[in-house]
């Protein structure tokens, strides 16, 4: 009879716990981007992908994963949450190396800068909701509570969100609910990353190559840990520099921070002294001083791609069977991003040609053209004219001249780009991304 | 520690777990170990305030038995004795006993009135001095007011008490008796139980009873559906209507007494039920504080449904002994001569109930909106005493069956009527507030489509959010409604098919998990009662 009632309310208790467990997922977090980035690596093949990126915002916003597919057909995925801590990165490398032990895995150095070892609620959720119950989990909120001190009501919501969300209950997010999602292969954006041009910004970053900080002792035995399971574990690590503007101090402490990983073995990619390289625009490649724009991200993608494609031997896999997911999550992700960028700019023929400075204007006599005119851009063989009516843009037409007339229209908006001609190929100079409308 | 929290449910469940693990003879001592550990991570030192005042009553107690054990061996050495010597022996250890007592009372409860109302009495003093033009003032200290020292305090009072009247034998172990004072479950909120009672149950260990664990678990559901689905989504409309009462007028500030009052309910019993869950598991037995207090048909009715501990104690400690004394013996045969047999006969009694109602009032806190409180519900019953004759000829000349649900209902309605002016006084911040909130209650009746046009949605719940509210009311109404007629859920639900008790089961934890007011955000940690 005790027995009888004990497997009873074991039975119960485990009923009750499924029960809980199966809708929680409806109230959880309910952020589709870090679901797309955290959560649905689970669904990548195991031990397929070439990279994994891992960091912040400072990921995120440089790195997407389908652009680099559209680029080199390779497979980096982008690990990444907003305003991620030190203290996360070591768990988030456990977790991913689950399923991608061998990849190699990127980390963000600029996420190191911060020197946050504690992480939010609200931080920490973005990581634990996505990821499956295990040691790691367990741990990772141990170890969360620790730096950070959670309370025990805080420990019990990470290790069941609903305690947190069950708020949400009157306006249930409708992504949760509606049923499997194929994700984006963690390249999503938001409107901002599209759109959003930085408005005040000074002319160039500032690089402090000999800045220095002192580390405090608790970020610096975070990093040492994290370098200790990496060794531990054989893990391949390139640490990179994110092109990001820091104070003098900050890049002081990136400088400490790259010396220290060097010194331990570890490859440091600094992309803030290859800014150049990466023929970054600081007038239309950033939509605020720590994070890059559509425009910003296609061309880090590039350079990053073409570095890590020649350093460590990463194939094209367009078109391979096993990868056709790709392919098509490729092929709908340009087709979203074509509205905000101009057709060259995934080609990767970019250089150093200034941005023409360009009037529109058209006559008030109906029928004639819209002209557009500019000074000359030293160093260009022409100009490339192109028009956006709708959502898209498209080339209106090219010249060598300093002015184009289009056919009369009404509410175009139009930008010039100067291009070089080099071994017979066309490459642009920077642009007005937002453009000119005809009023 | 809230008693709606994790960290208790945590904590109940590794008292639980000890105590029916270790042996029966000491599992009292778990309990005290616990609930000495619940005190320490509530009030931290102040614990030694409660100690102290257990260590009082535990010797005055045993002065009382002593004194008490002497007599009745003097009687048993001496029986030849004769009648008026007994008598006389017996008048001297009364007064003697009545000395220790009084002592005794006066050290346990001066502590509980210094920490509670020194800071009250002397701003009060202080400010009608100021208006008299003196210099003269009472300096404020800081005093922390410990966890539960209104509900310890009486039962201290009543220990003793019942010592003197010889209803109980002392505690001769300090460590028990200091269990009886600090029981875990019931310290923050009450049940105020009786040494007679509660004593034995918490010295003798029980056995593991899986039906008591299923039972006691359910009645802590309940509790917490109470307290977290229904009194902390009350609580948000009360607040905003409280707090911006000034623009509002007639009916809405009536439904936000109303309001208020389903709120008390709703977060007292719960945390009641939540306490009695817990005990139940232990195998204790704590007295329930609530009996269907909104199916009350008259004031003196509500009040012995509504914190039925309280009101007894108030019955057997101030007004029986005050009543019966010879004092108000005397002050009824005076007031017979001069009013007439009528309100003579009545006039100590009312007296009595003044002093209790008076009592009440301020047990409930440190205010004078707290005493206007007390006089209003006190006021009622005198009235409703004095007009009895009156009603029952009216009743007579109308052809009214008292019997009838009509007439019932009507009961009902004017009671929810009275209490929910009443509750007036006890949530408005001040005395001031108060009255002014009471009189505005009676401007403005042309806004009696606030309920359907929007002004509900403005103070902070949302449509969802009150038809939660309103379905869990009716619930809670139709619940207190089968108990009024003698019918217990939990009984009807254990006799149940299995899997039809599962389904309730786990759709009530998850009604408290999605629908409940907790977790980071919230500040579910405090019971309104936990305040006294």
């Amino acid at each position: 009879m005790k027995i009888k009632r004990l497997i009873c309310s074991l039975c119960f208790v485990i009923l009750l716990l499924i029960s809980v467990f199966s809708i929680q997922g409806y109230f959880t977090n309910g952020e589709k981007l870090h679901h797309d980035r955290i959560g649905m690596l689970q669904s990548e093949t195991p031990d397929a992908l070439d990279a994994i990126y891992i960091g912040g915002s400072d990921v995120h916003f440089f790195w997407k994963p389908l652009i680099g597919w559209n680029q080199y057909g390779i497979a980096v995925w982008n690990y990444s949450i907003d305003s991620c801590s030190i203290s996360a990165v070591k768990y988030m490398l456990i977790e991913a190396r689950k399923t991608q032990p061998d990849a190699l895995y990127l980390i963000s150095l600029s996420t190191f800068k911060r020197l946050q070892t504690k992480t939010s609620t609200v931080i920490a959720h973005r990581y634990l909701d996505e990821i499956p119950y295990s040691m790691n989990k367990l741990r990772a909120i141990q170890g969360f509570a620790e730096k950070s001190g959670y309370s025990l009501t805080n420990k019990a919501e990470m290790l069941l969100p609903i305690i947190r969300f069950h708020t949400r209950w009157d306006t249930l997010s409708s992504w949760a609910v509606a049923g499997p999602y194929s994700g984006t292969k963690a390249s999503g954006y938001d409107k901002a990353f599209v759109s959003k041009i930085m408005n005040d910004f000074p002319e160039r970053f500032q690089v402090y190559d000999n800045a220095s900080a002192v580390l405090p002792d608790d970020a610096r035995l975070t990093v040492e840990d994290f370098l200790d399971y990496c060794d531990q574990n054989h893990v391949n690590v390139l640490f990179i520099k994110s092109p990001q503007a820091a104070k003098e101090e900050n890049q002081g402490r990136m400088n400490e921070l790259e010396k220290l990983v060097t010194d331990r073995g570890y490859p440091c990619l600094d992309l803030l002294e290859k800014y150049n390289e990466l023929t970054l625009d600081l007038q239309t490649d950033y939509l605020d001083i720590m994070h890059l724009n559509v425009h910003g991200s296609i061309k880090f993608c590039r350079y990053l791609g073409n570095y890590l494609k020649e350093h460590y031997g990463f194939t094209d896999k367009r078109g391979t069977a096993g990868w056709e997911s790709w392919d098509r999550a490729e092929e709908e992700y340009m087709k979203g991003l074509a509205p905000y960028i101009l057709p060259f700019e995934t080609e990767g023929k970019r250089t150093d040609l200034a941005e023409p400075v360009f009037v529109v204007h058209q006559s008030s006599d109906p029928g004639d053209c819209t002209t557009i005119t500019w000074d000359p851009i030293d160093g260009a063989d022409g100009y490339a004219v192109y028009r956006r009516d709708g959502e898209k843009w498209e080339p209106a037409g090219e010249t060598d001249q300093q002015s184009y007339a289009d056919e009369a229209r009404k509410s175009s908006t139009y930008t010039v780009v100067p291009f070089r001609i080099m071994n017979g190929e066309k490459y642009y100079g920077h642009f007005d991304v937002k453009g000119i409308s005809l009023n | 520690m809230s008693l709606a929290s994790f960290t208790f449910l945590a904590f109940v469940s590794a008292v639980v777990l000890i105590y029916f693990i270790v042996p029966k003879k000491v599992r009292w001592i778990v309990l005290l170990v616990g609930s000495l550990a619940f005190y320490w991570m509530n009030s931290r030192w102040l614990v030694f305030v409660l100690i102290a005042t257990g260590l009082v009553t535990y010797l005055f107690g045993l002065w009382l038995q002593r004194e008490n054990d002497r007599h009745q061996q003097h009687l048993q050495e001496y029986p030849e004795i004769s009648r008026e010597e007994k008598k006389e022996l017996k008048a001297k250890l009364k007064k003697k006993n009545r000395r220790i007592l009084g002592l005794g009372i006066l050290l346990v409860l001066g502590s509980l009135l210094f920490l509670k109302y020194y800071n009250f009495f002397g701003d009060s003093l202080n400010r009608l001095m100021n208006r008299v033009g003196s210099s003269v003032r009472v300096p404020l200290l800081k005093l922390l007011l410990p966890l539960g020292i209104s509900f310890y305090t009486l039962q201290s009072i009543s220990y003793l008490t019942d010592i003197y009247r010889g209803k109980v034998k002392a505690d001769r172990n300090p460590a028990k008796f200091l269990l009886f004072m600090s029981f875990f479950p019931q310290i923050i909120q009450g049940p105020i139980p009786r040494h007679n009672q509660l004593a034995d149950q918490l010295y003798e260990g029980h056995s593991f009873d899986f039906q008591r664990l299923c039972s006691g678990a359910q009645l802590m559901l309940w509790g917490f559906i109470k307290k977290l689905v229904i009194a902390e989504r009350l609580a948000i409309p009360v607040g905003y209507l409280y707090g911006h009462f000034t623009g509002y007028t007639g009916p809405v500030l009536l439904f936000a007494a109303i309001l208020y009052g389903f709120q008390l309910y709703a977060d007292f019993s719960g945390g009641i039920d939540i306490a009695r869950g817990v005990a139940e598991i232990l195998g204790i037995r704590l007295e329930s504080n609530f009996a269907q207090p909104y199916y009350a048909t008259s004031i003196e009715d509500f009040w012995r449904r509504w914190h039925i501990t309280m009101g007894s104690w108030m019955k057997d400690y101030v007004f029986y002994p005050l009543s019966l004394s010879k004092a108000f013996s005397n002050l009824s045969k005076k007031s017979r001569k001069l009013f007439g047999q009528f309100f003579g006969k009545r006039l100590p009694a009312f007296l009595a109930m003044f002093i209790v109602y008076f009592c009440v009032g301020f047990w409930h806190g440190a205010n004078w909106k707290y005493l206007a409180y007390g006089i209003w519900n006190g006021s009622f019953i005198m009235i409703s005493i004095l007009l009895e004759n009156v009603y029952a000829k009216a009743r007579k000349l109308l052809r009214m069956d008292e019997q009838t649900v009509t007439w019932r209902v009507f009961r009902m309605i004017r009671t929810l009527l009275i209490v929910s002016f009443g509750r007036f006084f006890v949530r408005s911040l001040g005395l001031k507030d108060a009255v002014k909130m009471f009189l505005r209650t009676f401007q403005n009746w042309n806004n009696i489509t606030f309920l359907t046009n929007g002004t509900l949605l403005k103070t902070g719940l949302s449509t969802a959010n009150w038809f939660v509210l309103v379905f869990s009311v009716i619930i809670l109404l139709y619940v207190d409604c089968k108990h009024e007629h003698g019918v217990s859920f939990r009984k009807i639900l254990a006799r149940q098919h299995l899997v039809f008790r599962w389904i309730i089961l786990i759709g009530a934890v998850m009604i408290v998990l999605i629908l409940g007011y907790y977790g980071p955000g919230y500040d579910a940690a405090s019971f309104v009662y936990q305040q006294f």
